[in-house]
C-alpha cells in the first residue's frame, strides 16, 4: 500500500528542510506561501525589541522561577532541625 | 446537587454547544475543518494549548498528589518555559512554513512513506486509547463522589463533545477550548477563596503557609541526584524537558493547534503565552492541595477518600483492623487539631511554640502512617493499588462547598476533560484522514468528499473513544499497558524529528530503523532498571539520533537526484 521513497521524496526532503531559510530571503512582502514580513524574525515583538529578547526573558524567567521556588523551599520549611 | 447546581451545570452545556456552533459558521472545507483555515489569533490557541494538555485529572490528580506529598510535582513543568522557546525557534517554522496539516507529514517529507506511516499509527493507538481513558477517569472519580452512573456520565460527557466536536471541527475545538480554560482560571481562583473561607476564623495566610511548612509541604526544588526519582529538579529539568518536547512538538494534538494561527508569529506567541502562564498555573492548582492538606487539620479528613475502596474493605475479613485503623485516626486527628489550634494561638501571642511544634510533627507521622497501613489494606484486599489522590479534592467540593458553587466545580471538571476529549478527536480524525485516508486510501478526491470524511472519521473516534470508556473497567491492566507503551516511544518519536530538522545527511533507512531501535532500548530500560519513566524520553532521543545518524552514515545519506551521495 505505501510508497517507496523516490526521486519526489528527494525534492520534497529539500523542500522540507529549507522552507525556513528560503522564507527568510523572500525578495516580496509576501513569500510564496502567503505569508507576510509580520513572520520575519526582525522587528518589535509587543514590548520586546525582537525576538531575541523575547527569548531570552523566558529563560530569565525560568531561572527566576527555580531560584524563588528554592528560596521557597529553604525558607518556608519550619520542621524542627 | 441542588436546582441551582444542576442549573449552572445545564447552562454550562448550552454555552458550551452554542458558542461552537456560533464559531464553527466560519470554516471552509478540509483546511477550515483540520486548520481553521490558518486565521486564529495566539491568545485563543494558547489558552487551547493550555486546555489541551489540562485534563480532569490534571485538576483533581495534581491536587490530592500535593495533599500528599506537598508541591514537589512542579519540578515537572518547571522545563516547559525552555522547551516552549526551543518549538519557537526549531519545530514551529518547519511545520508552519511547509503548510503541514499533520506533524507525520513532514516526515515522509523529509524522509519516508513508512516513517511518516509508522509514527501516525503509534499516535493513532496510543492516542486512540488515551481519549477513552480521558472520558472514563473522571466519570470513574465523580461516579464515587456524586454517586452519580458512571456510563451515563461518560456519554453526557462524550456525546456534547462529539457533538460539537464533529460539527464545528478545530474552530470550535479551539474557542470551546478558551471559554473551558477560562472556567478552570475560575474555578482555581474560586477554590483558592473557598478553602480560605471554610479554615475556621481567625486561621490566616500565613498560618495557612505556617503550618504547610511543618511538614515541607512547601517544598518544592529537589537538589539531590537521583534519576529513580521522579521530582527532583534534575529529572524535571532534563527528562521533563524531553518529554514535554516529545508532547509539544510531536503529538499532533498539540502540533495541529499551532498550524491554526494566522501567521508563524501568531503560532509562536500561542507558545511564549504557554511559557509565562503555565508554571504559575500548576502553582496555584497545587497550593490547593497543600490548602487542603491544612484544611484538614481542623476537619477530620476520611482515611481513605475513594469510599469506593473502602466498601469494598468494609465487606472483607480486614474490615475489623480497617475499622481500628479508622478509629485510631479520629483519635490522633482530634489530638492534631487541638495542639495545632494551640500553636496558633502561642504563635499569635508570642509564646514559645515550639512544643506544638514538636507534638503536631508527631501526629502527622503518625496520620501519615496510619493512613499508609489503611491504604496497604486496600491494596491487599482489592488486589491492585489504591489511587485515592484522585478523590481528595472531589471529596472536599461535595461536602464543604455551598449550593451553587458546587456546580461550577464540577462543570470545571467536566470542562476539563472535554476541552483535552475535543482535542484528541480532532488530532486522530486530521490523521487518520491526512495521513492514511486521503494518501492511501482514496487520493484525488474533491474537498467535500474529505470534508465529509473528516467529520465522519471525529464522529467515529468519539464513539470509540466512549467504548473505551464504558468498558475501561474491564481492560484494567490493559489501559495500564497502553499507557507505558505510551511513554516508551515517545523520547523516540522526538528522536526522529530531531534526526530530520537536525541531522542533514539523516534519510529514510535511519529514520525507520533508529526510530525502532530506540523504542526497543526504552522497553530494554524499563524492565532492567528502576530509572524514573521520565528519563525514557532522553534515552529514547539519544538512541534515535545516535542510531539514525549512524545508519544513515552506513547507507550512504540522504539521497537526492536519485544518487546515494552524503549532502554536503
Amino acid at each position: 500500500m505505501e510508497r517507496e521513497p523516490d526521486r519526489d521524496d528527494a525534492a520534497h526532503d529539500d523542500e522540507a528542510h529549507d522552507d525556513a531559510r528560503r522564507e527568510d530571503a523572500a525578495p516580496d512582502d509576501v513569500s510564496h506561501h502567503g505569508m507576510t514580513r509580520e513572520d520575519e524574525d526582525g522587528g518589535p515583538i509587543g514590548i520586546f525589541p525582537s525576538w531575541g529578547w523575547v527569548y531570552g526573558s523566558v529563560i530569565a524567567y525560568t531561572l527566576i522561577t527555580v531560584v524563588v521556588l528554592y528560596v521557597l523551599t529553604v525558607t518556608l520549611n519550619y520542621t524542627a532541625p | 446537587m441542588t436546582v441551582m447546581d444542576w442549573g449552572v451545570f445545564a447552562a454550562y452545556f448550552a454555552a458550551v454547544l452554542g458558542f461552537a456552533y456560533w464559531q464553527s459558521r466560519k470554516n471552509v472545507g478540509v483546511e477550515g475543518y483540520f486548520l481553521a483555515n490558518r486565521r486564529l489569533p495566539w491568545g485563543a490557541i494558547g489558552l487551547s494549548v493550555m486546555a489541551t494538555q489540562a485534563s480532569a485529572i490534571t485538576f483533581i490528580g495534581t491536587t490530592g498528589q500535593a495533599f500528599d506529598s506537598g508541591m514537589e510535582f512542579i519540578q515537572v513543568y518547571l522545563s516547559q518555559p525552555l522547551v516552549m522557546v526551543l518549538l519557537c525557534v526549531l519545530f514551529v517554522p518547519f511545520f508552519y512554513r511547509a503548510r503541514l496539516y499533520t506533524a507525520y507529514e513532514y516526515l515522509e517529507r523529509r524522509f519516508d512513506s513508512r516513517t511518516r506511516s509508522l509514527t501516525a499509527f503509534l499516535f493513532l493507538v496510543s492516542r486512540g486509547l488515551a481519549a477513552g481513558i480521558v472520558l472514563y477517569a473522571p466519570a470513574i472519580v465523580l461516579s464515587v463522589i456524586m454517586g452519580w452512573d458512571e456510563r451515563l456520565t461518560i456519554v453526557i460527557m462524550g456525546v456534547v463533545t462529539i457533538l460539537y466536536t464533529t460539527m464545528g471541527g478545530i474552530t470550535a475545538v479551539i474557542w470551546t477550548d478558551v471559554v473551558q480554560m477560562l472556567m478552570m482560571f475560575g474555578g482555581i481562583g474560586v477554590a483558592l477563596v473557598i478553602l480560605f473561607t471554610t479554615l475556621p476564623s481567625g486561621v490566616g495566610v500565613g498560618d495557612v503557609v505556617y503550618i504547610g511548612g511543618l511538614q515541607e509541604m512547601w517544598s518544592s526544588v529537589d537538589l539531590s541526584w537521583d534519576p529513580n526519582n521522579t521530582y527532583t529538579i534534575w529529572s524535571g529539568m532534563i527528562g521533563g524537558f524531553f518529554l514535554a518536547l516529545a508532547y509539544f512538538g510531536t503529538d499532533q494534538s498539540q502540533v495541529q493547534r499551532y498550524l491554526t494561527a494566522s501567521s508563524l508569529k501568531q503560532s509562536r506567541l500561542s507558545l511564549i503565552f504557554n511559557a509565562f502562564v503555565k508554571v504559575p498555573m500548576q502553582f496555584l492548582i497545587l497550593s490547593i492541595g497543600v490548602l487542603l492538606f491544612v484544611f484538614y487539620h481542623f476537619e477530620r479528613p476520611p482515611l481513605v477518600f475513594n469510599a469506593a475502596e473502602v466498601a469494598v474493605v468494609e465487606q472483607s475479613a480486614r474490615a475489623p483492623e480497617y475499622r481500628r485503623l479508622d478509629e485510631e485516626q479520629r483519635r490522633v486527628h482530634a489530638l492534631r487539631r487541638e495542639a495545632t489550634l494551640g500553636l496558633l494561638d502561642a504563635r499569635h501571642q508570642g509564646r514559645d511554640v515550639e512544643t506544638f511544634h514538636d507534638r503536631i510533627e508527631t501526629y502527622d507521622h503518625e496520620l501519615r502512617d496510619l493512613r499508609g497501613q489503611a491504604k496497604a489494606i486496600v491494596a491487599e484486599v482489592r488486589g491492585a493499588s489504591s489511587n485515592d489522590v484522585n478523590y481528595v479534592f472531589p471529596s472536599y467540593l461535595i461536602k464543604y462547598v455551598p449550593a451553587g458553587i458546587l456546580g461550577l466545580m464540577i462543570a470545571v471538571i467536566f470542562a476539563a476533560a472535554m476541552s483535552s476529549l475535543d482535542s484528541e478527536l480532532t488530532a486522530l480524525s486530521s490523521a487518520t484522514v491526512i495521513d492514511f485516508y486521503r494518501r492511501l486510501l482514496h487520493p484525488g478526491a474533491t474537498d467535500a468528499h474529505y470534508l465529509l470524511i473528516s467529520k465522519l472519521s471525529t464522529l467515529l473516534w468519539g464513539v470509540f473513544a466512549c467504548g473505551v470508556a464504558l468498558y475501561a473497567g474491564q481492560l484494567g491492566s490493559l489501559i495500564e499497558a497502553v499507557n507505558q507503551v505510551g511513554s516508551l516511544f515517545y523520547g523516540s518519536l522526538l528522536g526522529v524529528f530531531l534526526l530530520g530538522f537536525m541531522i542533514r545527511p539523516a534519510n529514510g533507512a535511519g529514520a525507520f530503523w533508529g526510530l525502532l531501535a530506540g523504542m526497543a532500548v526504552v522497553f530494554v530500560v524499563s524492565v532492567t532498571t528502576d530509572i524514573s519513566w521520565l528519563w525514557y524520553n532522553v534515552v529514547g532521543t539519544t538512541v534515535v539520533l545516535a542510531v539514525g545518524s549512524g545508519l544513515s552514515w552506513a547507507t550512504g545519506g540522504r539521497r537526492r537526484d536519485g544518487g546515494s551521495t552524503a549532502e554536503a
